[in-house]
């Protein structure tokens, strides 16, 4: 048997690894990968370091990679460095989309060490206009991981530091240019004997025409979404006809634990009775081929009242229905049918079933927009 | 070049309009918020949306798209696409859906089909026999979820 075709959508996503391990000890050259921009850069025991012939660093150092992604994926780019024994007053950037080779690109990723004296060191991570305040623990040899993201398609950029940590700083409004170079760099002040000393630069696509590569936004089919969203209850009949045209801005929970949109939507009845429906949507990583929307999932739970007499699939991380679409971005959930006990106190949000006894069911949809 | 009304957002936003801000747009036939409004008025492509019946809210089209895409998620050719692997659409996937369970009066014109297709991911065609069994599979399946399907359908309609 004759070997196997590649399939179409095996497309190797495109990436460069540099593990720094080319046998250029003793020498300023960096080997055919790299573009020294600013600074005396350098390989020794299989690590990159600067400034080490003489001691201390130079400021705002700089160094570009010649290889240069695919065309089709300009401008959307994963970066990794790993960082040895940062100290208090280091400053390291990852230069995403550059557009030469000796050129950065619109945006760069600044992560600053406010303090390593204690454990968990704090740095200041920057990304566009966002900065978030990181909580890091270097690992047993003392690296940390410096990581960004920038997708000049959607508009966005994030940057976080560390392994397994998803915390990111991002900014949904940052277009990186459509350069096809990366790069790093840093500016510190006086370190020494080698100035900075990294290792395992990593940059790849986010994803290819058919395939998703190393990616880290969250995407409907090829849409990011935005930090924030606006849900909106619609379609609203019988039992929840007040609910209809109650919306609330959904926002993404930017920690740990918390990687998703909430919001909470207040509805009114007719009979001064409110309820709070705490509305949470989280994103799988990639979204499958049965139809659009399908990665996101959405929870309710009304506070306070325990409402939810519905069909509670719906209620409990249910996924966006074959009505959803990503372009334009519209998600739609539902429908949430009442299914409960009619003369359940709580439920008694738009009609009074004392005095409305032929209301007895009602529905409504949920739609997430841009 | 002018504009013309199909380019503008047909809701005047003052229609009906409900305590909680929300109003009737006759154009589109659905309640709006003013967020909707918005959107209609700047983004061609949710305005399109709303033009095609298939915008955020409008639940006169939501239920019978929810459940013929459902259905015609179901299609024979959709799934028999999916076994034979999603890399590329099976070229005739169309065909087999509008057929049907009822392409198993054109099994040799969907072998022969098959047959061909086979050839973009491996290097020797299907067995002709295996592709039948496959399709039989395929038919069976469609068979049982449009079934369940239409159970659902009918319990939600009571």
């Amino acid at each position: 048997m004759g070997a196997r075709r590649r399939c179409c959508c095996e497309v190797i996503c495109w990436y460069f690894v540099e593990p720094f391990d080319q046998s250029l000890s003793g020498t300023t050259d960096m080997g055919a990968n790299w573009n020294e921009v600013v600074g005396d850069w350098g390989v020794i025991g299989w690590r990159c370091v600067e400034d080490y012939s003489a001691g201390g660093s130079t400021a705002n150092a700089l160094i570009i990679t010649t290889q240069q992604q695919p065309l089709a994926s300009a401008g959307e780019q994963y970066l990794s460095l790993d960082i040895y024994d940062p100290q208090t007053g280091d400053i390291y950037y990852l230069y995403p989309a550059c557009t030469g080779t000796s050129r950065k690109g619109a945006l760069e990723a600044k992560f600053e060490c406010l303090d390593a004296s204690t454990s968990p060191q704090t740095w200041d991570v920057t990304i566009g206009t966002e900065t978030e305040t990181m909580e890091i623990v270097p690992n047993e040899f003392g690296w940390v991981r410096a990581i960004c993201c920038v997708d000049h398609t959607a508009g966005q950029a994030k940057a976080w530091m560390n392994y397994g940590v998803i915390a990111a700083c991002w900014d949904d409004s940052a277009d990186p240019g459509a350069g096809r170079y990366s790069g790093f760099g840093h500016d510190n002040s006086g370190r020494d004997p080698y100035g900075i000393i990294c290792d395992n630069y990593f940059v790849g696509e986010l994803w290819t025409g058919d395939q998703i590569c190393y990616d880290c936004f969250c995407r409907c089919r090829k849409f990011a979404p935005s930090r924030e969203l606006k849900l909106t209850i619609f379609g609203a009949t019988g039992r929840y006809a007040c609910a209809g045209g109650a919306s609330t801005p959904m926002l993404w929970d930017n920690a740990p634990e918390k990687q998703y949109w909430s919001g909470q939507v207040q509805v009114t009845g007719p009979n001064g009775r409110t309820i709070t429906i705490l509305c949470v949507m989280h994103c799988a990583a990639q979204d499958p081929a049965e139809h659009e929307g399908q990665n996101f999932t959405l929870s309710l739970d009304f506070v306070d009242n325990d409402c939810c007499h519905m069909n509670p699939d719906r209620c409990d991380g249910a996924e966006a229905t074959v009505l959803s679409t990503c372009v334009p971005f519209n998600l739609v959930f539902g429908p949430y049918e009442a299914t409960g006990p009619y003369g359940d106190l709580n439920c008694r949000l738009c009609y009074d079933p004392l005095t409305e006894l032929e209301i007895t069911t009602g529905e409504f949809w949920i739609s997430v927009t841009e | 070049m002018s504009i013309t009304p199909i380019h503008q957002c047909q809701c005047r936003g003052d229609e009906a309009v409900a305590p909680n801000g929300t109003f009737w747009c006759d154009a589109h036939q659905c309640r709006k918020t003013q967020h909707w409004l918005q959107l209609c008025r700047e983004r061609e492509d949710y305005r399109d949306a709303w033009n095609r019946g298939q915008g955020p809210g409008q639940m006169g089209h939501a239920r019978a798209a929810y459940s013929v895409s459902r259905t015609h998620s179901q299609g024979v050719g959709t799934e028999l696409s999916r076994m034979l692997g999603r890399c590329q659409k099976f070229q005739h996937q169309q065909q087999l859906d509008d057929w049907g369970v009822a392409c198993l009066e054109h099994i040799p014109e969907i072998v022969a089909w098959v047959q061909e297709f086979s050839l973009t991911f491996q290097d020797t065609q299907m067995d002709a026999h295996t592709i039948e069994r496959i399709l039989r599979l395929v038919v069976e399946r469609v068979q049982t979820k449009s079934q369940v399907v239409k159970e659902v359908d009918d319990g939600s309609a009571k």
